[in-house]
């Protein structure tokens, strides 16, 4: 059996990307032999001004995974792995290897929806070019996100 | 579209809103980069300080206001909408061509399944054109109406925005193609901010003007708007509001990156109160109406 954790690094210490559309890697361990079978990079997803998560589930529903293990995931993307039949993990933390350990003692719960709201956008900040993300804000420093990367929207 | 050929009936009814002697048609944008600063008040007071009919498009289309300025009946309303795929399921192979040329990942296929995801779908067509199997139909999108109406020599037409719809730039097309071939004069009131929606209204005007404020946020807003329309390579200039109250840096900037501050509208209270009741600011301070006047044949002549 695969699973595949959302991961900051490539290696089965890495840290868990608390993020699931936008996380840096898919690390894919058999539950087995507790082993890396493979690493996704998640780059495009992770750069992609909107839809990243419906990018990283394709991608994750590819790699022929039966569970996902990560932080927060978005409707979207819980969309996409519910139609292909893939268990979502979430709320998880520490380092790839304690999520597999916890998953495989029967501990960890599985999730029966989307841990988060739609938003959006990618966040300010993240963008890569001036001014961040957002579309349209109204007063500084506002949550949330816009259709259209860089530039800065309305605020008052 | 149908909309505009409306518009065309409407002009051939009312000639004096467009020009007979094929003279050129003036485009000019109110724009700024910080909200709030008086966009809306300049561009209406430039529109009834004009001595020709004006076509004035407000393209702020989550929320636009200048009709509450120029009080027109509002008689005229058309849909804008966008064609966006549907699957035919039943046709489909689930090749996946239509997920590799979406930009926007609004649509996915994985094995046995395809999925689109509608609000994501910027209707740029590709996926209808990859498919090799017919499986897409176009369905449509409601991104907002295009209303229109007219008040003395100014025809308004202005957008607004399905609730819960983020993609602003379709709809600031439609409104602008409202405009009749003949119109001499056209006022684009504009989004606030640098994003698409700005672009879109600010990238084909013959000039554009910056309403700010001489505050460090008003520089500094004022300086990614400049940086914009020097991308896209477009003449503007600058008009100071609340010109007494703050600091002298917005001034001194423009001058020293010479740039053209054709006004300076002072600080007035009655400004405010009359603009909380609807009242245009040349209403409330006619006096101010020569300076309108100069700011327009400066933009003319530009």
């Amino acid at each position: 059996m695969k699973i595949a954790v959302s991961a900051t690094g490539k290696g089965i210490s890495a840290s868990i990307d608390p993020r699931f559309g936008r996380a840096g890697y898919f690390v894919i361990v058999d539950a087995d032999s507790v082993q890396v079978v493979d690493v996704i990079d998640n780059s495009i997803a992770q750069n992609a001004a909107h839809g990243a998560g419906i990018n990283a589930a394709t991608m994750i529903v590819e790699a022929g995974v039966d569970s996902v293990i990560t932080g927060k995931v978005g409707p979207k993307a819980y969309a996409v792995l519910e139609a292909a039949g893939i268990k979502v993990i979430p709320d998880c933390s520490g380092t790839v290897l304690d999520a597999v350990e916890q998953f495989k003692s029967g501990t960890a719960r599985s999730a029966d929806g989307p841990t988060e709201n739609a938003h959006p956008g990618r966040p300010a900040g993240q963008a890569g070019g001036a001014g961040g993300g957002m579309c349209r804000r109204r007063d500084m420093g506002q949550g949330g996100g816009g259709r259209c990367g860089g530039g800065f929207g309305r605020r008052k | 579209m149908a909309a505009a050929g409306a518009a065309e009936d409407l002009a051939g009814e009312n000639d004096i809103f467009v020009s007979d002697q094929g003279l050129h048609v003036m485009n000019v944008a109110i724009a700024s980069g910080k909200g709030g600063t008086g966009k809306t008040t300049v561009a209406v007071s430039l529109a009834l300080a004009a001595e020709m009919p004006v076509w004035f498009l407000d393209c702020d289309v989550e929320e636009p206001n200048a009709h509450i300025f120029l009080n027109p009946s509002l008689d005229t309303s058309s849909r804008c909408t966008l064609s966006i795929p549907s699957v035919v399921e039943e046709k489909c192979s689930y090749c996946g061509k239509c997920r590799e040329i979406c930009r926007f990942n609004a649509i996915t296929v994985f094995g046995q399944h395809i999925m689109t995801f509608p609000e994501l779908c910027h209707a740029c067509g590709g996926c209808f054109l990859v498919c090799p199997d017919e499986a897409l139909a176009e369905s449509e999108r409601e991104v907002g109406v295009v209303e229109r109406g007219s008040s003395g020599t100014v025809v308004l037409v202005q957008g607004r925005l399905r609730v819960g719809e983020a993609m602003a730039p379709p709809l600031i097309k439609a409104v602008k193609a409202e405009v009749p071939a003949g119109a001499r004069l056209v006022i684009l009131d504009a989004p606030p901010g640098t994003s698409c929606p700005v672009i879109i209204t600010v990238e084909d005007a013959d000039y554009t003007l910056l309403v700010t404020e001489p505050t460090p946020f008003g520089l500094h807003d004022l300086k990614l708007a400049v940086g914009v329309l020097r991308r896209l390579d477009r003449p503007f200039g600058v008009i100071i509001n609340r010109s007494d109250l703050g600091d002298a840096d917005v001034e001194n900037w423009c001058r020293a990156q010479g740039i053209r501050v054709h006004m300076s509208i002072p600080f007035d209270r009655r400004i405010a109160e009359g603009y909380s009741t609807g009242e245009p600011l040349i209403v409330t301070r006619p006096d101010l109406r020569p300076a309108f006047e100069k700011v327009l044949e400066e933009v003319l002549q530009s």
